[in-house]
């Protein structure tokens, strides 16, 4: 395609139009396919000769060269004309003051390609970077020629106070396209960098990373050591901080002086061996230590573990302030202490309150050991236990009692508990999930953008539950977990063999109340006042009956007044001074009998029996016992017969008659008379039987003489 | 006795029909439409662009209004002015503009005549009134103050530099200061867009550095 030709040309800078776009044709000049046709060559000749006209001449046609007439001298008819039908005159492309000033360095590319870096100074750098830098020195070169001049044309200008150079400059430098320079964008970066130019040359543009200067500066042992030890400093120095001290022992020892950058590094490098220093052995336990991976306990009872959540879940609370006027706030928020078996996360027991607190703790695992009751028929011990360290002192007792091993979390150790975790999920499902409408979010250190909106909160607090209904709440959605989760930790119990029982004993001696006094058994039972009002409690244990003569202390739980645990114990005008602990009975409180005959119920005929069951009982004891010890006592005293006096008066027998025993006593006499008698009968009867056996052998015996004088 | 004038109510003044000059383009984002009776006092430092920006105004009124030029900074047939004619283009505005090397009396007789210039720009007061008073600059301005006068003075520094001057322009409806080819409108009048006028485009970047395109 042919190109079209333009109607202007340039001439001595002066931009100009050819005539033969304007003219029309006639027998001496013809005119250009396109022109405008506006204007005869004569009558725009004549016109470029008149003074009375404004267009000038600009170049005469000659050989190869249109004539020109000046662009700026038409009228503006005209110019609009060109302009819209050829388009704009392409514009000179003009150098702007700073390009005119522009100059590439040579030496700075010297400088450059001779940069050597590292620790052993034989790296050297890139040609992309040789080329950035050399370009940047020659722009800063240039800022500092451009910045003298333009100082002067300002001021040859008349102006001083309402210039700023550093804009201008800024201005320049940001429109600067020529080279491929990465010199600051803003006017303040620009200054600070044209001024380290001014007194450090070349070596200013040089990046610190292509530095030899930081390597070399800390080299021996001394020197890191000093760096790592100021790092370690608990009161976290900073690097400035640093770099002031290190370089105070620079001086004396005649090391190089450091700057920041140089801490800056060694930070990064030595962070292993200064973290603890810096952040304290708890953090450097989180962040640096190898972390232990535990799997869940295989059945369910082994592993308890318990921690206080603050519920999230905002409840309205009206109190009376002391000027008497009632106020009302909506952000109040429960503590609900949970025991969590991790087996299948079922929370075995739970107590909700105001805060944290030991009884609130303590609440919440009497409530796991009844439940156990409440799944598996009796209290049962988890295998172990494990708590984090509040109140440890004082709560150390109650944990060792209620489980079979108890482990505290190691001190601060967040990690080593499951239960934080929990509680997440827990407040997530059983509330934001289910969209109540108190529901206060997650806790606060969590991302903003998942919390609840604070307005609608704000708004709608009129509309919040009381104390008492957000108890519901909670205790609701912990029935609701506990039900999704209740058979398979039932199933893994009642299959597992090792099972530790929690004797009721122990039960009351750990979670029991006292009653502060001390009471003594009678004969309608043991009468300890519980709670402002007076109960009768009695055993059919016999053994109990025979302590009547001691004070008993009281443990009892106020959930269940159906059975206690006494224990003997020191007291004073029925004050409990101290428990001696030697005994200990569960006493079962006192079925009342109704006085009237028409009263009667069905089972009180069976209560009856039971109580006259045991007083036989105890009769028949008693009267075996009177038995034994007759039995011990006779033989006492009938080795010592000088004791016989007494022996009648203390000796009845069980039914309190000694005739039997004085007739026993007559005929011991009669036998032993008889047994005298016989033995001497019997004594004479031997001594003849001697004689008349010697007679009879004498008799028998052969005379062998007789036989010899035949 | 004399008669009083007629006191006018506020309704009578804004009923008041005030003709207009229209401007266009830049000068109107800085100036908007000034009236016809207005007073301009426009002073800069020696160089500072204040002949360009004048020739630049004188060219937007002589689109529409009759404008003479009384020179009294150069002369005639000074190249400079010629430059300057050529630079803005004054062909274009021919039949409205003309230039003259009056002095008072002779302006004065030549506004009385019959389909006299409307706007009168005179570079500048100081070499124009030299060897008159403030007060004959007041008789002068009621005279003609139906027409448009632009009064041009020389500054130091930021303000007008002789006394006149400056009484000038407590007098003028309308205040340009030319300082480093930038005219800053300092009131009465705004225009809509903008209160300062790059008077030379070029002159203005080598000063304040190229902006980017």
């Amino acid at each position: 395609m042919e190109k079209k030709e333009s109607p202007f040309e340039y001439h001595n800078d002066k931009l100009g139009a050819k005539i033969k776009f304007l003219i029309k044709s006639d027998k001496l000049v013809s005119s250009d396919e396109q022109s405008l046709k506006l204007i005869s060559y004569r009558a725009l000749y004549g016109r470029m000769k008149s003074k009375t006209q404004p267009e000038r001449e600009l170049r005469r046609a000659s050989l190869g060269f249109d004539a020109l007439v000046e662009f700026d001298s038409l009228v503006q008819e005209w110019r609009d004309a060109l302009v819209f039908k050829f388009g704009k005159p392409a514009e000179k492309t003009r150098a702007s003051f700073f390009e005119k000033h522009y100059v590439s360095d040579r030496k700075a590319f010297d400088f450059f390609a001779a940069h050597r870096y590292g620790e052993d100074n034989n790296k050297k750098l890139s040609p992309d970077t040789i080329e950035l830098y050399t370009y940047n020195a020659s722009v800063l070169n240039t800022i500092l020629e451009v910045r003298q001049k333009r100082k002067l044309y300002a001021k040859s200008l008349g102006l001083t106070g309402q210039f700023d150079i550093w804009q201008s400059l800024s201005n320049d430098i940001n429109a600067f396209q020529l080279v491929n320079h990465d010199l600051p964008t803003t006017k303040d970066s620009l200054r600070h960098k044209v001024n380290r130019y001014i007194k450090e040359g070349y070596s200013s543009i040089i990046s610190k990373k292509f530095g030899t200067r930081n390597a070399a500066k800390v080299k021996d042992d001394q020197q890191s050591a000093l760096i790592e030890v100021l790092l370690g400093k608990h009161q976290n120095l900073n690097n400035e901080q640093i770099v002031r001290h290190y370089n105070n022992v620079a001086g004396v020892f005649g090391w190089k002086l450091i700057d920041a950058g140089v801490i800056a590094n060694k930070r990064k490098e030595l962070d292993l061996f200064v973290f603890a220093g810096q952040h304290g052995e708890t953090d450097l336990m989180h962040e640096k230590h190898m972390q232990i991976k535990r799997s869940k306990p295989s059945a369910a009872m082994l592993y308890w573990t318990m921690d206080g959540w603050d519920a999230e879940l905002l409840y309205q609370k009206t109190t009376i302030d002391r000027n008497g006027n009632s106020v009302t706030t909506y952000h109040n928020r429960l503590t609900a202490v949970m025991i969590v078996d991790p087996f299948n996360y079922y929370i075995v027991g739970y107590a909700i309150g105001e805060k944290e607190s030991p009884t609130l703790i303590r609440q919440a695992l009497k409530n796991a050991l009844k439940h156990t009751e409440e799944l598996f028929g009796s209290k049962y011990k988890p295998y172990e236990l494990q708590t984090d360290r509040y109140q440890i002192k004082n709560l150390t007792p109650t944990y060792e009692a209620t489980a079979l091993h108890f482990t505290p979390a190691k001190v601060k150790n967040k990690k080593s508990k499951v239960i934080e975790p929990f509680f997440d999920k827990f407040n997530e499902k059983h509330f934001q999930e289910q969209m109540v409408l108190n529901w206060s979010g997650h806790n606060v250190t969590a991302n903003i953008e998942n919390q609840v909106n604070d307005d609608y909160l704000a708004k709608h607090r009129h509309l919040f539950p009381d104390k008492h209904g957000c108890i519901k709440q909670i205790v609701e959605a912990i029935e609701n977990e506990r039900a999704e989760k209740v058979h398979g930790f039932v199933d893994s119990f009642l299959s597992f063999e090792e099972k530790t029982e929690m004797s009721l004993n122990q039960f009351l001696r750990t979670y029991g109340q006292i009653t502060g006094h001390t009471n003594k058994m009678k004969g309608n039972g043991l009468t300890p006042t519980i709670e402002g009002q007076e109960r009768a409690y009695d055993t059919f244990d016999m053994n109990f009956r025979k302590y009547m003569h001691e004070d008993w202390m009281v443990f009892y739980d106020t959930d269940d007044l159906s059975q206690i645990l006494v224990s003997n114990a020191k007291g004073r005008d029925g004050r409990l001074i101290e428990e001696i602990g030697t005994m200990e009975f569960i006493l079962q409180e006192k079925y009342i009998q109704p006085m009237a005959l028409y009263d009667q119920q069905k089972g009180d005929t069976q209560q009856r029996q039971l109580v006259y069951d045991y007083n036989r009982r105890m009769n028949n004891e008693i009267i075996l016992r009177g038995a034994q010890q007759r039995e011990v006592l006779e033989d006492l005293f009938d080795s010592n017969p000088q004791l016989d006096t007494l022996k009648k008066l203390i000796i009845p027998d069980s039914l309190g008659q000694h005739k039997d025993q004085k007739a026993t006593e007559r005929l011991r006499k009669a036998t032993e008379r008889i047994a005298v008698k016989q033995e001497k009968r019997e004594k004479v009867l031997e001594e003849s039987s001697w004689q008349e056996a010697q007679t009879n052998y004498l008799k028998e015996k052969v005379n062998l003489n007789k036989y010899t004088n035949l | 006795m004399e008669k009083f004038k007629r006191a006018l109510t506020v309704a009578n003044i804004l009923s008041t029909v005030i003709p207009l000059i229209k401007f266009t383009g830049r000068f109107n984002d800085v100036f908007g439409n000034p009236q016809k009776k207005s007073r301009w006092f426009i002073w800069g430092d020696s160089s500072s662009g204040k002949s360009s920006f004048i020739m630049q105004l004188i060219k937007e009124f002589a689109k529409t209004e009759k404008t003479i030029l009384i020179s009294k900074e150069e002369d005639l047939d000074d190249e400079n002015l010629q430059d300057r004619l050529k630079l803005f283009q004054m062909q274009d505005v021919a039949n409205n503009f003309n230039v003259i090397d009056d002095n008072v009396e002779q302006l004065i007789n030549r506004l009385e005549q019959r389909n006299s210039a409307q706007v009168v720009v005179i570079d500048s007061v100081s070499y124009f009134f030299l060897g008159y008073t403030f007060e004959d600059y007041l008789n002068f301005r009621k005279r003609f103050k139906e027409k448009t006068l632009v009064f041009i003075g020389h500054a130091k520094g930021q303000n007008p530099k002789t006394d006149f001057e400056d009484r000038i322009k407590f007098d003028a409806t309308q205040k340009v200061v030319v300082s480093g080819y930038l005219a800053t409108n300092k009131g009465r009048k705004y225009g809509p867009n903008a209160k300062q006028f790059v008077v030379w485009q070029k002159g203005y970047e080598d000063l304040h550095g190229t902006q980017k395109h």
